[in-house]
């Protein structure tokens, strides 16, 4: 198929986010060392239980060889030659309210179109916004307040609420989990906190915007939900960063907890910056994120939409610890360029007839590498498990790789667990039919595309739905010809 | 029965080395001394090795070998003889060694060449080498099959030639295999445009620990036909790594069937080449557990030309506390378009603590392809248990007859009925009753 796409005028436009925000920020020196370690915590001004777990997983972490087994390839990222810390500087002890935070801040968050300013805010949306390491402004605090909600920034939690931050931090993902989560422990920045009290039923929908923007900085955030019995709530996350030439490191950890009958929504719509067409820059995006349904019914759902990154490694998972407890994974990944992403998710059934559901959607084109890589382990004393795993890939362009990984572990035979994957692409005749009917060839490509990813975007909250839908149009654009 | 010595890996090489002073070409002892030197270097796989991440066979270091004995052991086979049939091409070997007396090689037809490695050295020398060297090692059990090779078959079929029988390479361990390790190796040549049929059977009623450390190598030629069908079943006591390599030229086609029903530890590897476009590919396979065993079947296949289709299925079912692992690659190279490529494993699980490990893998390159793959972990339909029941049916019974059902429909796919009629014997007598 011919193009007559000016595709360098598409790839000049292709990454929105790609801005710069000359704002004013206070960083630390380069480097990892003890004293970084002490030099975070104190300018978070930390209790000093804090400060000894940081300080114990980073000595953990010195002692961990750098995982290599992932289907991705990057040069040695040098630990040492990075900044931990970056914090727009504040006018006094931070802002108080939204009125006090920086002009520029403010205008750069309504580029990105964050819901930030009250004035353009979608409606039942509360936004915690983190803005290099630290959180810059979190809405509708009153709102929350008066059900119960604890929706606040890490630190803040840390300072306020020590008790629930001791209790819960660390009980998911312990920090000897891995290479990034003991380095997300010993130098993470900030991130958001709820706590979701017994029988509430979060009003609205809570969402943290976190974006990169001092160069050569790794964003390390932290985020915990605590789901109490009989509790909802559904949060949403996006992420951008801007264009630079440099790789930036990205390391969060996600800590999930669901007590009976509670159910977390998490959502994710990831667009970090993926580097340009020749693989130059962008963010690595290593990432932990794990939930815990440890009440009996208890539900944690997990979707997400992988768009950015120049590489991502990422695994939601689920340990379905309460009898009749529910895990679900729904995710489009989306490479192009020299992309490479290796994301999947696990799920491990502990408890009595607990199910879950993973749907992924890889659509890998250009020259990118999308990997899906999930676990199932069902443990002997899981009676009645159930896992229905759907993986399908789609690919653009004979250049790229796309590729199923899936392991099935089971120890007890009362569980039925299917797995179907397949693979294809676009069909030349799919094409022809929504061209004769007026469709430009990106009109029909989208329309397949969003076929293909029907399944996941429902599950979307509305808002990220729409977005989720323009950002793979904006990807596409150009990859198809 | 004269004495051999019990030593580890290293003593029994030196031996085998002496063995067959001036008897064997010298490139013949290099190649062994090769395959041992990479052996050592590369030592016996662990569980961190991703393909060796369900299987422990750190056990197999510990162990002091005996080699096959020089002579041929004397033996009885009536006791297989279920398997067996008159109008078979067979090799028999006994406990790693070729019994010419009993093999069955007097008519061969016409363009058919079958017969004991050191039967073939003296004139087909040069096909051997050039096995030995173009399907080197890659892993270590291949390698340490490659130091301790001392026999095995060699079948050669000339181009244009249909075979009209089935060549039969039946292996015996019986009760003075105790603790030995045999390293046989099968080498299969299929020329242009020829069709042939391979069951190769490792049996033994042996309860006697033992290590067979096997593999099959087959290159079949443009548009020739090869159905090769391995069963094991070894006793319960037994190891059995079995490694089975296939190299296919254009618009050939190969039906695999692999059948896994003894040995305490069994691992096969199935490795698919396809050098040539328009080729057909079958891969399919049958294991079925009991008590104390662990089987293991690692698949691959790699698609490196266009308008090539794999079918693959397996099948498992599983009792009492035993362990399946499966692993099935599907590759599709970036040339490889128009590749059509489908691979299933299902698994019953019947025993209250078995276990079950399946990792089917896509790795695709190319974009006009269609790809899928699927696994299954479930047990019995209740309803269907509950209709046998009401008719008079134990539940023991049921049980025992539809998992017999569900196994041996994989048996569907045999082309070749004297392959499925030894495959069906087989599974009579594993499931202890027929389905009439």
């Amino acid at each position: 198929m011919p193009s007559t796409i000016d595709i360098d005028s598409k790839l000049a436009e292709e990454y929105r986010y790609g801005f710069v925000s000359d704002i004013e920020s206070e960083t630390i020196p380069r480097g990892l060392n003890e004293d970084i370690v002490r030099m975070i915590s104190a300018k978070k001004d930390e209790p000093e239980w804090m400060l000894e777990y940081r300080l114990k997983a980073f000595r953990f972490w010195k002692e961990q060889p750098e995982p290599t087994w992932a289907n991705v390839s990057y040069p040695p990222i040098d630990y040492e030659n990075l900044y931990y810390y970056s914090a727009p500087k504040k006018n006094t002890d931070g802002p108080k309210s939204l009125n006090d935070v920086d002009a520029e801040l403010l205008a750069t968050f309504d580029r990105l179109g964050v819901p930030l300013g009250e004035r353009e805010r979608l409606a039942g949306v509360a936004v915690d916004a983190v803005f290099d390491s630290v959180s810059v402004a979190t809405t509708h605090q009153e709102e929350l307040e008066k059900c119960g909600v604890i929706f606040c920034s890490f630190s803040e939690a840390v300072k306020n609420h020590p008790e629930l931050v001791k209790k819960y931090f660390g009980s998911v993902v312990p920090y000897t989990d891995n290479f990034y989560t003991a380095l997300n422990s010993a130098v993470f920045s900030d991130g958001s906190f709820c706590f979701i009290p017994k029988g509430v039923h979060c009003p609205l929908e809570l969402s943290t915007y976190f974006r990169i923007n001092a160069a050569e900085t790794g964003q390390f955030e932290r985020t915990l939900i605590v789901a109490e019995d009989s509790s909802y709530v559904s949060y949403l996350e996006g992420c951008t960063a801007p264009m630079r030439d440099e790789n930036q490191l990205h390391a969060a950890v996600v800590e999930l907890v669901a007590f009976d009958d509670a159910e977390i929504k998490y959502s994710t719509v990831q667009n970090w910056y993926a580097g340009d067409a020749n693989g130059k820059g962008g963010i690595y995006n290593f990432v932990t994120k794990r939930g815990k349904c440890q009440g009996r019914n208890s539900k944690i759902s997990w979707t997400q939409v992988e768009a950015g990154a120049a590489i991502t490694w990422k695994y939601p998972s689920v340990l379905l610890l309460g009898d009749n407890s529910v895990g679900e994974f729904y995710s489009v990944a989306l490479t192009n360029n020299m992309m490479q992403a290796d994301t999947g998710t696990k799920m491990i059934h502990v408890g009595k007839n607990t199910s879950s559901t993973i749907i992924s959607k890889g659509i890998s084109c250009d020259q990118s590498h999308n990997s899906y890589r999930g676990l199932v382990r069902v443990l002997p004393g899981a009676s009645g498990a159930r896992n229905r795993s759907e993986c399908d890939s789609m690919l653009v362009g004979n250049q790229c790789s796309a590729n199923t990984f899936p392991y099935l572990e089971v120890e007890n035979n009362t569980a039925v667990i299917e797995h179907e994957a397949t693979t294809s692409r676009i069909s030349a005749e799919q094409m022809f039919y929504l061209e004769s009917r007026g469709l430009d060839k990106e009109g029909a490509v989208s329309l397949l595309v969003n076929g293909f990813c029907k399944e996941v975007f429902k599950k979307l909250p509305l808002e990220f739905s729409v977005e989720a839908v323009k950002l793979l149009e904006m990807k596409l654009e150009g990859s198809v010809g | 029965m004269a004495a051999s010595e019990m030593i580890g890996f290293e003593a029994a090489f030196e031996t085998a080395q002496k063995r067959f002073n001036g008897d064997r070409p010298s490139w013949w002892h290099d190649a062994r001394r090769r395959a041992f030197d990479d052996f050592r270097q590369r030592g016996l796989p662990t569980r961190r090795d991703e393909e060796w991440k369900y299987t422990n066979v750190r056990q197999l270091g510990d162990v002091s070998y005996r080699l096959p004995e020089s002579a041929t052991p004397t033996s009885n086979l009536d006791a297989y003889a279920a398997y067996r049939d008159d109008a078979d091409l067979e090799l028999i070997f006994i406990d790693g060694v070729f019994d010419a007396a009993q093999s069955r090689l007097a008519d061969l037809p016409a363009g058919v060449w079958a017969g004991s490695v050191e039967q073939a050295l003296p004139g087909h020398g040069d096909v051997i080498q050039q096995f030995l060297s173009a399907w080197d090692g890659a892993d270590a059990f291949a390698y340490l099959n490659g130091a301790f090779l001392e026999t095995g078959a060699f079948i050669d079929v000339d181009p244009n030639t249909v075979v009209p029988v089935m060549i039969h390479v039946l292996h015996v361990i019986t009760d003075a295999g105790k603790a030995s390790m045999t390293s046989p190796r099968t080498f299969v040549r299929v020329g242009r445009s020829s069709e042939v049929r391979i069951l190769e059977s490792f049996v033994s009623h042996s309860g006697e620990a033992c290590f067979i450390n096997q593999i099959s190598d087959m290159d079949v030629a443009e548009n020739a036909h090869l159905e090769h069908c391995m069963v094991q079943a070894q006793g319960l006591e037994a190891t059995h790594i079995g490694t089975t390599r296939v190299r296919q030229a254009a618009h050939s086609h190969v039906a695999t069937f692999a059948c896994a029903l003894g040995a305490k530890l069994a691992r096969h590897n199935l490795r698919v080449e396809l050098n040539g476009e328009g080729t057909h590919t079958n891969l399919d396979g049958l294991y079925a557990t009991k008590d104390g065993q662990h089987v293991d079947n690692h698949t691959s296949i790699d698609h490196r030309h266009p308008n090539s289709t794999s079918n693959q299925l397996y099948k498992g079912v599983l009792n009492g506390k035993s362990r399946a692992v499966f692993n099935g690659k599907i590759f599709v190279r970036d040339i490889a378009q128009k590749t059509n490529a489908y691979q299933l494993n299902r698994n019953l699980m019947l025993g209250p603590e078995c276990k079950v490990d399946t990792k089917p893998q896509l790795e695709i390159f190319a974009d006009d392809v269609k790809c899928t793959h699927g696994a299954a972990i479930g047990q019995l339909d209740d309803e269907e248990i509950f209709y046998l029941e009401s008719r008079g049916i134990s539940r023991e019974h049921a049980v025992r007859l539809l998992s017999h059902g569900f196994a041996r429909d994989v048996f569907e796919r045999v082309q070749d009925e004297g392959i499925r009629a030894r495959l069906e014997q087989h599974l009579a007598e594993y499931f202890g009753d027929a389905l009439a």
